[in-house]
């Protein structure tokens, strides 16, 4: 029995790449025939530390105010990765995404993943930001999508109230910038190649084959 | 756009979507009608993308 293929995926919720990224990798293991061997793992990166938990705006109106991004630029973006995003079967609505800071959402995550439900919390989370229109930002909201996947909502609330998952959130950030990482998403296959930004499906079927081919030769 | 400097061998093409201190470049070459477009964002995140990209100095 081979040693599982890990993948170590940093990325935001507020990250429209990031989301877009996970469906194409996604696409890509599914093609993988060692899928079941693969170990995927989130990391926490804050995109826009700078954000208010409760920003009173759209996403349009933050770029323009916090990144001094032209309104209609940043409009023609949105339209275009909002285009990108149905290509993959994603219905992006910019219109009533609520921007917020994710940090608490990065460590609930964190506590999902301690109760092996990191991957259906990431899923939630993603969908309900970008598709959803629904507050990640909040301990109340974060911890009604939490109980949706079936993690235990009180749970959640003791957890964000003692910052029990502080550190781990901030032991990822540092660990993206130790790695050199500026951007997101970024994905780490079995600690040795990297993948920069939302890729092709293929791409990321090129490089678990390469790691396969690689822990067979090595046997 | 160039590869971020990592200890990781990178794998994939370079100018696939990515965010970058909020925000998030579009993965198609220039083409006259998006200069703008990416020489905003390319300022925003990163002055060396824009020199990759082709649209900087």
């Amino acid at each position: 029995m081979s040693a599982p293929i890990t993948v170590d995926i940093w990325s935001d919720i507020a990250c429209p790449w990031c989301y877009i990224g996970k469906r194409k990798f996604e696409a890509g293991l599914a093609e993988f025939e060692g899928r079941d061997d693969v170990e995927v793992t989130y990391h926490s990166y804050e995109l826009a530390p700078d954000t208010p938990v409760d920003y009173a705006g759209t996403s349009v109106d933050f770029l323009v105010k916090h990144k001094g991004m032209p309104a209609a630029q940043v409009e023609q973006m949105l339209g275009q990765v909002t285009g990108i995003a149905a290509e993959v079967g994603l219905d992006y609505d910019f219109d009533s995404v609520l921007q917020t800071k994710t940090l608490k959402a990065h460590q609930v995550l964190h506590y999902a993943k301690s109760q092996g439900l990191q991957l259906e919390y990431v899923e939630r989370l993603f969908k309900a930001y970008f598709e959803q229109g629904k507050h990640v930002g909040r301990d109340e909201e974060l911890a009604d999508l939490a109980a949706e996947v079936g993690l235990d909502r009180d749970a959640v609330l003791a957890a964000l109230a003692s910052g029990e998952f502080a550190d781990a959130v901030n032991a990822d950030i540092d660990q993206a910038r130790a790695y050199g990482i500026s951007g997101v998403p970024f994905f780490v296959i079995n600690g040795k190649y990297g993948v920069s930004g939302a890729q092709a499906p293929e791409a990321f079927i090129g490089v678990l084959e390469k790691v396969r081919a690689e822990e067979t030769s090595d046997v | 756009m160039s590869e971020p400097v990592t200890p990781f061998q990178m794998v994939g093409d370079a100018d696939a979507g990515i965010c970058v201190d909020g925000v998030c470049a579009l993965p198609t070459p220039p083409d006259p009608d998006l200069v703008p477009l990416l020489r905003t964002n390319l300022q925003v995140g990163s002055a060396k993308r824009a020199h990759d990209w082709g649209v900087g100095d």
